[in-house]
């Protein structure tokens, strides 16, 4: 059954029908979230507190937006706010690649595919970037969702992720390049 | 792995039945809704309000030209335009969460707001409302708002600075 149909169906009353939701995007987002958070109890709590959050705001869930790009902002959110609260990120009042985003980004950044070798390199050295280019490329690399999928999550223009993903590429090359020399 | 995924699933189906977590019904995010459009048009209307204020004061300034450029710089009322930036940041803040405004660079939501502002701003200043409400508040005073329209008189020593900088 599909997350749509399964929302439809909590929305009329089937409470035990999110028993479903929470089957479907356990894993997923539990992946995700670790990412983020390297305390496993940690991981579990936020991830509890993602899918409560997720049932009491069930109704304000448009439907013609994707219900996975949804979850994952609650996720995305919930993450941001822990690392935040344990002041592992500081606050960024002004963006610039929000404001100005480059026009022709998406054809500036380059295709998907990683090898496994590069992905294994990639995932070494996440913790060393900003989080703002740490979760771009994990929702990008990882999680494999497309650039509008990304711009729902994060609520940034879709220009601004091919501007990001190639910046925090760059900023990744520059890091694995210090740590081989 | 399976087992954690089991005791979550069924830890939060749990909840769910006990009515320890609660859906929140559709009519408390239409009210959220309402009143953020409602807060959105209040300081969508105040920063109008303001700007066509700070048009009018400059266009009822003193006639002579170097005297009403200069003093129009002095007179300025930069803290209403300061104002008006913080309105527009805080309009901004507000609608930022929709996709209107998210899916677009945020220089092009500031400038389009900023542009749309302006005219409409302009456009209550050409068609002399506050003029009017000026010669109302002369005959019959609001308490607070005469004093918006009330002309802004140099002192003497304010005066003869001014008169200097011109000679």
């Amino acid at each position: 059954m599909l997350e749509i149909d399964l929302v439809d169906k909590i929305l009329k009353g089937d409470k035990d029908a999110y028993g479903d939701i929470v089957k479907m995007y356990d894993d997923k987002l539990g992946r995700y979230i670790r990412r983020f958070i390297n305390n496993r109890e940690d991981v579990q709590d936020i991830l509890q507190n993602v899918f409560i959050k997720a049932y009491k705001n069930l109704a304000s869930f448009d439907k013609s937006q994707s219900f996975n790009s949804w979850i994952y902002r609650i996720a995305h959110n919930e993450s941001i706010n822990y690392l935040k609260k344990h002041k592992k990120i500081g606050i960024i009042i002004i963006d610039l690649d929000v404001i100005t985003p480059k026009l022709f980004a998406k054809e500036e950044s380059d295709t998907n595919s990683l090898t496994d070798e590069l992905r294994l390199e990639m995932e070494t050295h996440l913790d060393a970037l900003p989080a703002k280019y740490k979760e771009i490329l994990i929702l990008n690399y990882f999680e494999d969702l497309t650039y509008e999928e990304i711009a729902e999550i994060l609520k940034i223009p879709t220009s601004t992720v091919g501007t990001r993903i190639r910046r925090a590429k760059e900023r990744l090359k520059e890091i694995v390049t210090k740590s081989k020399l | 792995m399976q087992e954690t995924k089991n005791k979550l699933e069924n830890k939060i189906k749990l909840m769910i039945q006990k009515g320890e977590i609660k859906m929140r019904p559709k009519w408390y995010f239409v009210t959220i809704g309402a009143l953020y459009t409602l807060g959105f048009v209040l300081l969508f209307l105040v920063s109008i309000l303001f700007i066509s204020i700070v048009l009018f004061k400059s266009r009822t300034l003193p006639p002579h030209k170097a005297y009403e450029l200069i003093s129009n710089i002095e007179t300025l009322p930069f803290i209403i335009l300061s104002l008006v930036a913080l309105l527009l940041v805080s309009i901004y803040m507000l609608h930022s969460n929709y996709s209107f405004v998210y899916k677009r660079p945020a220089i092009t939501s500031i400038f389009l707001l900023l542009i749309l502002v302006l005219s409409l701003s302009y456009l209550i200043d050409i068609m002399t409302l506050h003029d009017k409400v000026e010669k109302r508040m002369r005959e019959k005073p609001v308490f607070m708002i005469d004093k918006m329209y009330k002309s802004k008189r140099m002192s003497p020593p304010e005066r003869i600075r001014v008169m200097q900088m011109i000679n």
